[in-house]
């Protein structure tokens, strides 16, 4: 079966948008989830897609796709296990616990990774004094690691320059 | 024929996603112990994740641990701390024992202490006599730790990795090594 020149074209163009639009769903489907189990509303974040590319090109690639849901006085919370099944239950197998830490007060970090290729998205569910935040990114190991040990440098020759 | 090839292929895909859903961490008490835990920490690498992980290890001074993060399938991290003794009893730790006391598996390191103060335990998982795994058991009063390694490594690789990846900086690594210390000379 030999794929026309035009389907070829359609599926070139569309899957990047088809692959953003399935990273959404998850990051869509845990915040969905936890407006209607906790009857809360996530506040929006002015000017996200702008932060998003900033990140991207402040670390030269090492970040994308950032998206951020704020839940602020998110006290309605009893059980924090409740919360970490939540998320996990709106994550498909293709999503990995990589961390999970629980404390006292209510304290709760979950974070979820699923590697796509040389990237590794990651979920990042952190409840600290009743404020909820659900960020989800993608990261370019290499990029990323290369930007971090540049700004390492820099900082050495920084406290190494004569006063 | 070709139906069979098929149905074949799928039955393997399925079984490969299956097995990657399974959580390879090998004790079986963390659900309870989280429950009666006031802090619990899990941390849980798999090759992929220690491969993307080990790229932010420094170049120049961490080229042994990157080497040894390289070869493993995955490292396994759990803390739990409790706000009083008796959250988990001696009945519950040799339940964990229980499951390393198989044949590939070898105890290296056993302490003891009158008090309870500090038990620990070490296990290599020994496969063609390499070891191909190690789980450490570190039990205080008020605090529970394991670690599993899966993969190629060597106690006094320990020292290389431990403070990575959330593997505590115990003394357990101290012991480790001087046991194998010992075995190599005798």
């Amino acid at each position: 079966m030999k794929l026309t020149p035009v389907v070829s074209l359609a599926v070139l163009v569309l899957a990047p948008v088809m692959g953003c639009a399935a990273s959404n769903h998850d990051f869509d489907a845990v915040v969905s989830a936890v407006e209607h189990r906790y009857q809360v509303h996530a506040q929006h974040v002015p000017m996200m897609g702008f932060v998003s590319f900033c990140a991207h090109v402040a670390t030269v690639g090492g970040v994308k796709g950032m998206r951020i849901a704020e839940f602020d006085h998110f006290s309605s919370i009893a059980d924090t296990e409740e919360l970490a099944q939540l998320v996990s239950e709106n994550l498909d197998n293709t999503w990995q616990r990589f961390v999970t830490e629980r404390g006292g007060n209510n304290k709760l970090s979950v974070i979820y990774v699923r590697p796509e290729g040389k990237n590794i998205r990651m979920l990042i569910a952190d409840l600290d004094h009743g404020e909820l935040d659900v960020v989800r990114m993608e990261l370019n190991g290499d990029r990323l690691a290369k930007w971090m040990r540049e700004r390492h440098m820099e900082a050495h020759q920084h406290s190494y320059e004569p006063q | 024929m070709k139906i069979r090839y098929r149905t074949l292929l799928l039955t393997l895909s399925l079984m490969t996603l299956s097995a990657s859903a399974q959580t390879p961490f090998p004790v079986t008490l963390e659900k309870q112990l989280a429950e009666r835990a006031v802090n619990y920490t899990e941390v849980s690498l798999d090759r992929k994740m220690l491969e993307f992980a080990s790229k932010f290890m420094d170049k120049e001074h961490d080229e042994d641990g990157r080497r040894i993060i390289q070869k493993l399938n995955g490292v396994y991290v759990r803390t739990y701390e409790f706000d009083k003794p008796g959250q988990y009893t001696a009945a519950d730790l040799e339940n964990i024992r229980r499951q390393f006391q198989t044949q590939e598996w070898t105890s290296m390191v056993r302490q003891r202490s009158k008090t309870a103060e500090g038990d620990s335990d070490i296990y290599m998982k020994l496969v063609n006599g390499e070891v191909q795994g190690m789980f450490i058991l570190s039990a205080e009063p008020k605090e529970l730790n394991f670690v599993f390694i899966s993969g190629p490594i060597r106690p006094e690789d320990l020292s290389d990795i431990r403070g990575n990846f959330g593997i505590p900086q115990g003394n357990y690594v101290l012991k480790a090594e001087k046991k194998s210390g010992k075995e190599a000379k005798q």
